[in-house]
């Protein structure tokens, strides 16, 4: 089964500018955890309730002053919409990955694929290893993160302008 | 695998719980320490009010509330599914997929919280189990 049958269809995104405070009012009113960040549909990062939570409200940051470039994860590994989706779950698998977004051979950003999305569509014994390898290794990356301090938003700001030469393939 | 109870997945829990009286930002600096995606309200006696995960803390922003002042009791969900410690784990996920979420706390006969099991505590087998009593397999 090819990605582009399972994946789900992002109505929207948001701009790297946008402040904090619109785009949760987005994710809240299109009712996601994650959203993709955009500019001209290009594909600069991924911005979720997980970097809100803890890039700004236990920082206690302003989420007026606060933009998305601040607190995304940009970089970002994308699978393709004509890939096979095993292949999509070996990226998951590897990367450590739960969601990915998906690119059109242009690399235009068509939608969004989640491991949830995977579930009964590949082998069993395939999802399960990309389920646990993913969970598995996202723990050791975790522990690994919290042995160095944390970037502040002013250098991530300047950070993604760089990082986003070809966020694709990362 | 698949019989395996809640009370041995959570054998070594502790779970993080807050009064309803603690604020937004509490939680979230909890949920960002513990590396946890959800926080569970509880009242004195330990029985279960509500839960709090990032999709509320989202919620408040989106509502332009201060998460500083802002206190639990007015923004987690309230009277989530939750599951006693002698049921399966089969049983836990089965919960998870028809209620689309994923964290669910698990409370004993007295009512009160004794942990919370996540999408990610499960194995493979168990997996597979739901796979098959769902039929998607056939879709290949």
């Amino acid at each position: 089964m090819k990605v582009k049958e399972l994946m789900s269809v992002p109505i929207e995104w948001v701009h790297p500018s946008l402040p904090i405070r619109e785009a949760a009012r987005k994710m809240r009113a299109f009712n996601v955890g994650c959203i993709p960040v955009c500019e001209d549909r290009r594909l600069l990062g991924i911005l979720t309730d997980r970097d809100i939570v803890c890039r700004l409200v236990a920082n206690g940051g302003n989420a007026d002053d606060t933009h998305v470039y601040d607190l995304m994860t940009g970089n970002v590994v994308a699978c393709l919409e004509d890939q096979d989706a095993r292949d999509a779950a070996e990226i998951m698998r590897a990367k450590a990955l739960r969601r990915l977004p998906v690119l059109d051979r242009q690399r235009w950003v068509v939608g969004l694929l989640s491991v949830d999305d995977l579930y009964g569509s590949i082998p069993d014994d395939v999802f399960a290893a990309t389920m646990i390898d993913s969970t598995i290794v996202r723990a050791h990356q975790h522990s690994a993160a919290a042995q160095k301090s944390r970037q502040g938003p002013s250098h991530r700001a300047l950070a993604w302008r760089t990082e986003h030469q070809d966020p694709y393939f990362g | 695998m698949t019989n395996r109870q809640m009370s041995e997945i959570i054998r070594r829990q502790k779970p993080m719980t807050l009064r309803p009286t603690a604020t937004v930002r509490q939680a979230c600096r909890r949920m960002h320490e513990r590396r946890i995606g959800a926080v569970l309200v509880t009242d004195e006696q330990d029985r279960l009010l509500g839960i709090f995960t990032g999709r509320d803390a989202v919620r408040v922003l989106a509502e332009a509330r201060d998460p500083v002042q802002t206190v639990l009791k007015d923004v987690m969900t309230r009277n989530p599914d939750t599951l006693p410690p002698g049921k399966t784990a089969i049983e836990a996920l089965r919960l998870m997929q028809d209620g689309g979420f994923r964290h669910v706390p698990v409370v004993s006969e007295e009512g009160t919280v004794v942990g919370v099991v996540s999408r990610f505590d499960f194995r493979g087998l168990e997996q597979d189990r739901l796979d098959e009593e769902t039929g998607y397999w056939e879709r290949m």
